[in-house]
């Protein structure tokens, strides 16, 4: 193909943000409040960090857990139910939204994308891709997750795996890409009982 | 000052010399106050350090760059947030081509007989219309060609199998599918 062909594609401004206005100024806002606020607080205070990232949008229960260091990109696209938690270094790119189910843990440098591009075309365009993780699911440390994958209920990833498929529930994943290891010890059809609301 | 520091070369090939000194400086003191948006600004400061940038380039914030006087970016091309950059050999990147989040791209390489002996410089050139996706390894030593699609976590090893303008995944990364592109081909 000539030069003359690619010089078709638009070259004003090399990439026009995807972003609404609104998007662009409430992400700025935050990052100076979760650069001060938010990363200088005490460790313990998660009802504090919960109450900023309230007052920034986000879906929040009060007893969910988001650790100083985490990073969270527009509180707007963040759902945490009841003692989810979210460990210090997660990186939260919640370009669409990113549900988290009750009493799940989210552990350490985890990084959830929640976005892809249309690589098809050559104006590549964002594609925001929901990820909706289940409750009592455990993401090890410095696992990558995605973009539109959903995570069933009470599923666990080993350290340092890449998810790019659903997971099932109750099952225990590892590898890049995961693979089905065994079942989880407790859960539905498990003779070590199930917990409560699974 | 572009002349001065470009005249400010090392010694012996071991010692980091007065340029890398003061970049690395200007790195860690300077660069983390450019706000993420200023791309002409960074442009700027790394155009000065000796990288040759397309005014078109972007390269975001919170980047590390090792060598930038081995860093050469084509038009529209971009580095996303906190990619990590070690060229000691150069680094060429064409056209429209994206290196995403949290990449790592180390332009050295071992001798393939004798592990023991200390990793070499080795030059990496990446095409245009090429994807690397987030938290990529790039190994040195292995040409990424024109419309190369990486998929997240892959690894870019000199053993990988890589075509022109299809999709790779793995560790270490292969060509698994051609890629379903609408647009003109470079």
């Amino acid at each position: 193909m000539t030069d003359d062909a690619l010089t078709t594609i638009p070259t004003t401004r090399p990439n026009p943000s995807p972003h609404t206005l609104s998007n662009r100024i409430g992400r700025s806002v935050w990052n100076i409040v979760q650069a001060t606020l938010f990363r200088w607080s005490p460790k313990p205070c998660h009802r504090w960090r919960a109450f900023l990232l309230t007052c920034f949008g986000a879906n929040i229960h009060p007893r969910a857990r988001v650790y100083p260091k985490a990073k969270i990109w527009y509180p707007k696209n963040l759902t945490l139910a009841k003692h989810a938690t979210l460990a210090d270094d997660v990186d939260c790119y919640c370009v669409a939204p990113i549900t988290i189910g009750e009493s799940t843990t989210i552990s350490q440098y985890t990084y959830l994308c929640a976005a892809t591009h249309d690589f098809d075309v050559p104006e590549f365009p964002l594609v925001p891709l929901p990820i909706t993780i289940g409750s009592r699911v455990w993401i090890a440390a410095d696992c990558f997750v995605g973009p539109g994958l959903t995570i069933g209920d009470g599923a666990v990833v080993g350290a340092r795996s890449s998810v790019f498929k659903d997971l099932e529930p109750w099952g225990v994943y590892a590898g890049s890409p995961t693979k089905r290891l065994r079942d989880r010890g407790f859960g539905p059809g498990s003779t070590n009982g199930t917990p409560e609301g699974a | 000052m572009t002349i001065l520091l470009s005249s400010m070369t090392p010694r012996d090939p071991g010692s980091p010399g007065p340029r890398a000194l003061l970049w690395g400086l200007t790195q860690r003191l300077v660069m983390p106050l450019v706000p993420s948006p200023m791309y002409k600004l960074r442009r700027a400061i790394l155009n000065t350090f000796g990288a040759s940038l397309d005014p078109q380039a972007r390269v975001r914030g919170g980047v590390r760059i090792s060598h930038p006087w081995n860093l050469t970016i084509g038009r529209k091309s971009s580095i996303g947030e906190g990619a990590h950059v070690y060229n000691p050999a150069p680094l060429t990147i064409g056209a429209r081509s994206v290196v995403s989040q949290f990449c790592e791209i180390r332009c050295v390489a071992h001798d393939e007989h004798d592990r023991t002996k200390p990793q070499h410089p080795a030059p990496i050139t990446i095409g245009d219309d090429v994807w690397i996706a987030a938290e990529c390894v790039v190994e040195g030593d292995t040409p990424i060609p024109n419309g190369l699609l990486v998929g997240a976590r892959s690894h870019i090893a000199p053993e990988s199998e890589l075509d022109r303008w299809t999709i790779a995944t793995g560790h270490p990364a292969r060509s698994r599918r051609e890629r379903d592109y609408n647009g003109p081909k470079s």
